[in-house]
């Protein structure tokens, strides 16, 4: 099961990936969105990408599929980290570490709860680009997930490598 | 026996008026279609509904049934790699509820046997599974034919005495009850007992235990006798018989739960959990309510009552294990005590323990497999 959602989980990276350098081709990929501290890089961002055409439409088309495409990287990456804390769970003997993992299911699920709200605020921003007022900044909302995430991450490569030490 | 003694003696047995000389002749006797006919007597229904009302909901089977695949790929993956040419690696079969699978959010009992490298786990338990169940799929039997294991570990009897609000009827709500006075068996379990325990407590919640408790409490036993003599003596009564030689067993007995519908609120964020397991899986409808219903309100009596159940019931499994060590003439049933060792805080909910409490009940596991003797025989007691 977790070599299908990791493999999945490639296969969306690869697509987002290459979404993001198409957007860049306007010198802001979608994460500089996201982490943009103030609304005027915000709103600056979305007008770039609105003013840059791409075939019959415009790189803010191509964010906007991104975005899309993100509630299904949401459900596969939470999954994952859910499934591989999971399965670490059934091997780290440490009784901390193994809190901490079990603690991850819930960092997973805030972090995927984070990234559909930043998600809800980005598209907002989408159908309001040319409104500069109605502009809903994402940051906070983007740092929260972002650091939600690398704390899970982190508590997976520890306790992979405590694994791999105590094996060798 | 003839079949009218049989009934005779099974009568007897129901009404907790049975002799222990005439309880020792029943066990020897029983079958399968005597324990079922037991077990509809003492929870009032017919074969079909106690059938059941036994059964795991289909969701719950499923999520159980993932985390024995993954178990049972970890068991495969180290049996492919030359496990069983060292004869200091073990090869051990579960069947169990849920002390024995607990799925994704807590690690059970077995989640920490699993995890020793010198220990391949193949694992049948199921959250919620009643003894009775285990024993009519007799899906242990077929892995025990074909894996011939060097350890057999059963826990069961838990839902069998508090699903679907069956400890209601194991109750006397009066608090004046002397079935425990009545059944000479359950006195000389106690009359036996090495383990020390609160007189007051057990006294008091000996109150509350109605004649159908003391029914099940010998249900149990013989149940577990059936299987047991299975394993050793091919049920025939003699080792000689016994088709997995050197097979050891090792059971468990639960510790005293805590009747509560309290969530759990805390400040501790790694103890997340609890509010959410104790909200959506039942927690407070396998005690407390159905304690509330038959109007033993009282918080104390409620877990005195708890105290005396488990007691007892602990008593009754360190009894098959001496009678199999007589039986199959070496030490081959241990048991292994948690009680008392979770403690007042040490739940996630009224029946399940937190995973660092289960970890410590699979230490003791873990010392038993590996033939580390205890000082107390066939009784392992998980350290407080």
């Amino acid at each position: 099961m977790k070599k299908v959602i990791f493999a999945i989980f490639l296969v969306i990276v690869f697509i987002m990936g290459y979404q993001g350098k198409l957007l860049e081709r306007a010198g802001f990929g979608i994460i500089n969105l996201e982490l943009a501290k103030d609304g005027a890089t915000g709103k600056n961002i979305l007008q770039q990408w609105h003013g840059s055409p791409y075939g019959d439409g415009t790189l803010l088309d191509i964010a906007k599929q991104n975005v899309q495409l993100d509630y299904f990287f949401i459900v596969v990456y939470v999954s994952l980290l859910m499934a591989l804390a999971n399965s670490q769970m059934q091997r780290e003997k440490s009784v901390w570490l193994n809190n901490l993992l079990r603690f991850n299911l819930l960092l997973a699920f805030l972090t995927g709860l984070l990234d559909v709200i930043e998600n809800i605020m980005i598209q907002h921003n989408f159908h309001h680009v040319l409104t500069a007022e109605a502009y809903w900044n994402p940051y906070g909302v983007a740092l929260a997930k972002f650091g939600l995430a690398a704390l899970s991450v982190l508590v997976l490569l520890f306790s992979y490598l405590k694994s791999f030490l105590s094996f060798k | 026996m003839t079949a009218e003694e049989k009934q005779e003696l099974i009568k007897k047995l129901l009404a907790n008026r049975i002799a222990i000389a005439d309880f020792h002749l029943l066990r020897k006797e029983i079958n399968e279609f005597d324990l079922s006919l037991i077990i509809q007597k003492i929870y009032d229904l017919n074969d079909e509904q106690v059938r059941k009302i036994a059964a795991l909901a289909p969701v719950m089977a499923k999520v159980d049934a993932l985390k024995n695949a993954q178990r049972n790929k970890k068991f495969f993956d180290k049996v492919k790699n030359g496990f069983r040419a060292d004869l200091a690696n073990k090869i051990i079969l579960v069947e169990g509820d849920s002390w024995f699978n607990y799925p994704i959010l807590l690690s059970d009992v077995i989640d920490w046997v699993s995890m020793e490298k010198n220990m391949a786990v193949y694992s049948l338990a199921s959250g919620g599974d009643w003894l009775l169940n285990m024993l009519s799929a007799r899906r242990y039997i077929e892995q025990l034919s074909t894996m011939n294991p060097d350890v057999f570990i059963i826990s069961g009897g838990g839902n069998d005495l508090v699903g679907e609000n069956r400890i209601a009827a194991m109750v006397n709500p009066l608090g004046k009850s002397e079935e425990f006075m009545e059944s000479a068996w359950a006195r000389e379990l106690m009359r036996i007992s090495r383990t020390d325990f609160d007189p007051d407590r057990f006294n008091n919640g000996l109150t509350y235990l109605s004649k159908d408790f003391f029914a099940l409490l010998m249900f149990f036993q013989l149940q577990y006798y059936y299987i047991f003599n299975g394993i050793f003596t091919g049920g025939t009564g003699d080792p000689k018989n016994g088709k997995f030689p050197g097979i050891k067993v090792i059971t468990q007995g639960y510790d005293y739960p805590q009747p509560s519908r309290k969530l759990g609120f805390g400040l501790n964020p790694l103890k997340w959990y609890i509010p959410i397991v104790r909200k959506f899986l039942g927690h407070g409808s396998w005690l407390k309510t159905p304690l509330d219903m038959r109007g033993i309100t009282n918080e104390e009596a409620q877990r005195d009552v708890l105290y005396a159940m488990i007691f007892l019931f602990n008593e009754m499994m360190i009894e098959v294990g001496e009678v199999f060590q007589g039986i199959a003439g070496y030490d081959c049933v241990f048991h292994i005590d948690s009680r008392g060792a979770v403690g007042d805080k040490g739940w996630t909910d009224e029946l399940h323990p937190l995973p660092e409490n289960f970890k410590r009940t699979g230490a003791s596991f873990i010392q038993c497999i590996n033939g580390i003797p205890s000082p107390n025989g066939l009784v392992y007691r998980v350290k407080t």
